[in-house]
Formats: C-alpha cells, sequence, structure tokens
C-alpha cells in the first residue's frame, strides 16, 4: 500500500501566509468534553505569543455544541489582536481526526502552524521561543519542545495530576523508528514545506501526526530543541479511555500500522553521518532490544515493543497510585 | 461574603498589568453572576518598585464604569513580598473584607476562579485556600478528595478574616519566598487547614522561566530563617553550606522560634511536603 498516495482529497489552494503569525489548530471531537476544550484554550490565551490565530476545528457538532464552543472563546481573556475561530467539519459518525486537522490546514493563515488537541495543554513562552530559533535557522522547518506526560484521575478542571515526567528521553533520531513527539510539540514553518506535505492522511484513524511528522521530517531540516524548551502537557486519563490504551490488533490499529510502514519505506531521510553514528553507537551500548512475534510473525517493531513494555510498567505503577490514593482520604497530617 | 484582592507590583509593566486587571474582572463578573460574590472584590495594590510616596499609574488601568473601590498603597520603596501584602491586608480588613486574596502580579485568573474558591470556603473554619496554578502546578501532594495539604503557595492565596486576626499576616522578616510556608505553619499549629482548591485555576506558567541568581539568593536567605525560626536544623545547615559555596553571607538566625516537628520537618528539605514528581 503506498501511504503517500492514498489521501483521499484534493490538497488545499496555496495562500499566501501571514508573516509572523501562528495559526493553531485545536481539534474536538466530543461536545461533552468541552472542559478540558476550557482548559486548552486557557493556555492558548495566556501563552505569550501575541500574533495567533486559534482555530477550533469540530467534528460534526451541532448548533447548540457550536454555540457553547463558540461560548467558551467569548468567555475566554484572548490576547489583543488575536483571531479565534470556530470550524465545523460535517461528517458522517466515525473517527475524523485526521480531517479535523486537514480543515484547520486549510484555514489557517499564519506562516507558523502547531496543532493542539483539546484535552493538552501548552506552556507559556515555547511557541514564542521555537518561532525564535525558527527564523534563526536558515533551513529548518519545524521546531520540537519537550513534552511532559501526565498521567491524571478524574475529569475536568479538577483533575488530579498523579504524575508528571518527560514524555520521551530518546535521542533525535529515534523518531524514525516510535513517536517521541506528540502532535502539540512543534511548530511548524509553512514557507519551507510543501503544500503536499502539509496534509494529514484521513485514512489513518490513529498514528496520523506520527505519519505527518514522518513525511514532513524525510524531507525538511528539523530542529530537536526538548532540552531548551518545555512546549505543553500531554494529559492522560487513568480510566483507560485514551487511544493509547486500546487494544492494537483492532482493525484501526492495524490498518494505521501497515499505513505508517508503507510511509517509513517510501521515505529517504538525508541524516548527517556524525548524528547517524551517535544513534548507532547509543544502540549498541544500550544492547538489543527484542521485538515480540506472535507464530513466528513479528507484530511489533523493536522500538514499539520496548515502548509497549515501558507503557505497562508505567500502568502498573499509575494503578498502584490510584490505589494508594483512593485508599487514603487524608495526608495524615498530624497535629 | 465580601472579598479583597491584593497584588503587589516590582517592575510590572502596564501591558502584564492590564492583563493581570482583564482576568480578574472576567473572573468576578462570573462570580457575581452565579452568586458566589455578592460583589465584585475590592482591590488594593501597591508598588514595590517605586520610590517612596508615589503611587503610580495602576487605578487609571481600571474601565470607566468599574463600581468596585480600589484603593491604591503609597510605596514603601521595596519593603519585601510579605510586608507589602501585610498592608493592603491590614487595610482590607480595616475596610471590612472578609476574604483575603493574594495574588502575584504574573498570575491570571480562569474566569471560573473566584466563584470556585468562593463555594470552597469553609464558613467559621480556620483554614488557607490556594487556588491551583496551571498549567506547571506545584508538585507537592494534596488530599484529593478534601484538599488538604501542607502548606499553601502565596502565588494565589485566600486569607479569612478569621486566620488574619487570629494567626496575623506574613513574617516581615521574610522579603521574599518561604513567607507562604512559614503562615501555613502558623495556621496549623494553631489548629488550622491549609487547603487546596483544584478547580480554581490561575495561570502561572514558570516552565520556561530562566534560572535567576537574585532568585536563588533569596530562597537561601528566606529558608535560613525559616529553618532557624521552625529549629530545623538539617536544612539550616545544608542551606548554610550552599550559602557558603555561591558567597552569600549567613545571616543570624530567628529570634522569634517554633517548635512543631509534626507540622514543621525538614524531611522534604526545601519542598516541605511529599512531592508527586520531579522535574
Amino acid at each position: 500500500m503506498d501511504a503517500l498516495t492514498s489521501l483521499s482529497v484534493e490538497p488545499p489552494a496555496r495562500r499566501l501566509y501571514r508573516d509572523g503569525w501562528l495559526s493553531v489548530i485545536v481539534r474536538v471531537h466530543d461536545p461533552s468534553r468541552l472542559e478540558m476544550l476550557d482548559l486548552a484554550l486557557f493556555s492558548l490565551a495566556c501563552q505569550g505569543y501575541g500574533n495567533i490565530e486559534v482555530l477550533v476545528c469540530c467534528q460534526g457538532f451541532s448548533e447548540d455544541a457550536l454555540a457553547a464552543v463558540r461560548g467558551l472563546i467569548e468567555a475566554t481573556v484572548r490576547p489583543p489582536g488575536s483571531e479565534w475561530r470556530v470550524l465545523n467539519l460535517v461528517c458522517r459518525p466515525g473517527d475524523h481526526r485526521a480531517a479535523l486537522i486537514n480543515l484547520g490546514i486549510g484555514e489557517a493563515s499564519g506562516r507558523y502552524l502547531a496543532f493542539l488537541d483539546f484535552d493538552d495543554v501548552v506552556y507559556a513562552g515555547a511557541y514564542a521561543f521555537l518561532i525564535d530559533k525558527l527564523r534563526a535557522d536558515e533551513r529548518a522547518a519545524v521546531a520540537f519542545g519537550r513534552i511532559h506526560r501526565v498521567d491524571t484521575v478524574g475529569g475536568g478542571a479538577g483533575y488530579y495530576a498523579l504524575s508528571k515526567r518527560n514524555f520521551d528521553n530518546s535521542a533525535k533520531l529515534a523518531f524514525f523508528a516510535y513517536n517521541i513527539f506528540p502532535i502539540h510539540s512543534a511548530v511548524i514553518d509553512r514557507s519551507r514545506v510543501s503544500a503536499a506535505d502539509l496534509r494529514f492522511n484521513e485514512d489513518m484513524g490513529r498514528l496520523e501526526d506520527y505519519e505527518f511528522y514522518l513525511r514532513l521530517l524525510g524531507n525538511a531540516h528539523w530542529l530537536d530543541l526538548r532540552d531548551r524548551v518545555k512546549a505543553g502537557e500531554y494529559l492522560l486519563r487513568s480510566d483507560g479511555s485514551n487511544s493509547v490504551d486500546e487494544d492494537r490488533s483492532s482493525d484501526a490499529w492495524q490498518r494505521a500500522e501497515r499505513y505508517l510502514a508503507a510511509t517509513k519505506a517510501a521515505l529517504r531521510v538525508p541524516v548527517p553521518a556524525n548524528e547517524l553514528a551517535a544513534l548507532v553507537s547509543r544502540s549498541m551500548a544500550l544492547g538489543n532490544v527484542g521485538g515480540s512475534s506472535v507464530g513466528g510473525r513479528e507484530v511489533l517493531s523493536q522500538g514499539e515493543a520496548g515502548m509497549l513494555r515501558r507503557y505497562r510498567r508505567r500502568r502498573r505503577f499509575v494503578q498502584r497510585l490510584i490505589d494508594r490514593v483512593r485508599g487514603k482520604s487524608s495526608l495524615g497530617i498530624g497535629q | 461574603m465580601t472579598s479583597a484582592v491584593g497584588v503587589v507590583w516590582y517592575r510590572t509593566g502596564v501591558a502584564q498589568q492590564k492583563r493581570w486587571l482583564q482576568h480578574l474582572l472576567r473572573a468576578s463578573e462570573v462570580a457575581c453572576e452565579e452568586g458566589g460574590l455578592v460583589s465584585p472584590p475590592s482591590l488594593y495594590s501597591i508598588d514595590n518598585s517605586l520610590r517612596a510616596g508615589e503611587a503610580g499609574a495602576f487605578a487609571s488601568l481600571l474601565p470607566p464604569d468599574h463600581d468596585s473601590p480600589i484603593t491604591v498603597l503609597a510605596s514603601q520603596a521595596n519593603i519585601g513580598f510579605g510586608a507589602a501584602h501585610n498592608r493592603l491586608m491590614a487595610t482590607a480588613f480595616a475596610d471590612g473584607a472578609d476574604l483575603y486574596l493574594c495574588l502575584n502580579p504574573d498570575a491570571l485568573l480562569h474566569r471560573r476562579a473566584l466563584a470556585e474558591l468562593g463555594a470552597a470556603v469553609l464558613p467559621g473554619v480556620t483554614a488557607l485556600y490556594e487556588m491551583r496554578q496551571f498549567p506547571t502546578e506545584h508538585p507537592k501532594h494534596y488530599a484529593p478528595d478534601t484538599g488538604d495539604t501542607l502548606w499553601v503557595s502565596g502565588c494565589a492565596v485566600a486569607i479569612p478574616r478569621n486566620v488574619y486576626e487570629r494567626i496575623g499576616g506574613f513574617d516581615e522578616h521574610l522579603f521574599m519566598y518561604c513567607e507562604d510556608v512559614d503562615l501555613s505553619w502558623r495556621v496549623r499549629n494553631a489548629g488550622g487547614r491549609c487547603i487546596m482548591v483544584p478547580r480554581a485555576l490561575v495561570h502561572h506558567d514558570l516552565a520556561n522561566r530562566q534560572p535567576d541568581p537574585l532568585t536563588e539568593h533569596r530562597y537561601l536567605i528566606s529558608g535560613h530563617h525559616l529553618a532557624t525560626k521552625w529549629s530545623l536544623k538539617e536544612l539550616a545547615a545544608r542551606l548554610e553550606c550552599r550559602m557558603w559555596e555561591v558567597g552569600v553571607p549567613v545571616p543570624a538566625p530567628a529570634t522569634e522560634t517554633y517548635q512543631a516537628p509534626r507540622i514543621a520537618n525538614d524531611a522534604h528539605l526545601f519542598s516541605f511536603s511529599p512531592v508527586r514528581w520531579t522535574l
């Protein structure tokens, strides 16, 4: 399967981008979770970069739900001069996460582009820093910051954060083995990327962001600035409702992984020899990480197997924390 | 319940003051609409960066139709965070406030913050109430069901009148930093509580703040006073070592001392609490 030609819509007409402006595409698919969207919008409103265009892309929302989203935006104290719009993808029921992003890309007017899921947040100063670095580099098209993974209990604005850690500490080139950059890690300079690359694959119901960044980074110079700036938080719920909690043998995951494999097979990635040598040396020092197999056929790649083992260990750790929190009603504060 | 909000400026630009004010006014509107507040909070401010006697132009930033009182105290030069808030608090409570919200100049209220805070205040209970910093919340533990925590951060903390009248304000020997921990311990030592209100959000994002040698200097001085005041020998010793390393003169120990090892202990050193993560 050739993932690069499987896009189901025509690329958007080329536009003139507004220099200095950042377009942030916020996607939301569930009108019952607007309390989390509110937090995402609050973080955007306070993050500090003023020339910002926020495009909230809703999936098949009713008029009432759209009115609620507009109400949230109206109620948020926004930076002067910033622009906020609500877009609605008219579609059949189902998972249209990639199409939501493409809707936003098609309407975005800024030179710089970023993405944010409705249940994640950004940190202050991150966009300004990443844009600054893109401007200072003559070639870089994408700049990544560090994301913190936060395991939470409870929903809405009152969620309890059980733990917070770096999303991934792997070396830069490990990205081509497994995804180390959540969707909201990056700012993209659209003037340095072809329009054809600036589209999400709408046939992918999972891993669509990884596949997008793979195509982008396979063709563009990029900056890994995780040691210099913290970009935001990836909030995971302990109720098992996150996408990453799903059974990887499901049709959606299997289809996505086939697209991913095809994309990786088609990519030719220009890598400086010194960076490749560093990665190989590091891998040799860490030793071989085996992949899992079923009936002699490898189901997961080596990096993905390792990620799955780490994920399972973290799940057990989080569950122990949850049990401990539920078992205690106070800190035992003494008097 | 009548409330007051106090802010201590220090070299805060007009743009930041405007943002701060916009967020506060929006939060006041929401709280009044929902019945959490009877009327918008009175505002109290002082600017520690001005010369003594100057008041600054903050009052002129308020919209013409703003109808709640604002009191701008004349600067007394840079008297420190705690001392400045004590002047504001004393004035606010003398004016009849039931609750004083100490709010940092770089803290932006979520529009629901005051409504949630108002709903969380327990009448007659001796307690300090902390708003949750967002998105980079403090890692210290708090009980998810009751909000009880070992100390509250002065970034956004509500002090009820009964606490102020019984316990007093901030220790003015602490120029900046640790005055919140000290106040928290005094409240708990008197049988009171420190309560986190997780739904009362305030944007205070330190994720990408650059480290500042002056900040460490102030932490060391204040931390040392706190440690000697509360008889925390291990913490005091470690801070003195660090002071020698960085060339900060070790000040004289606190003259007023407390012994309350179940309240104030240095088991967690400068976190003053178990933490949920270290990053």
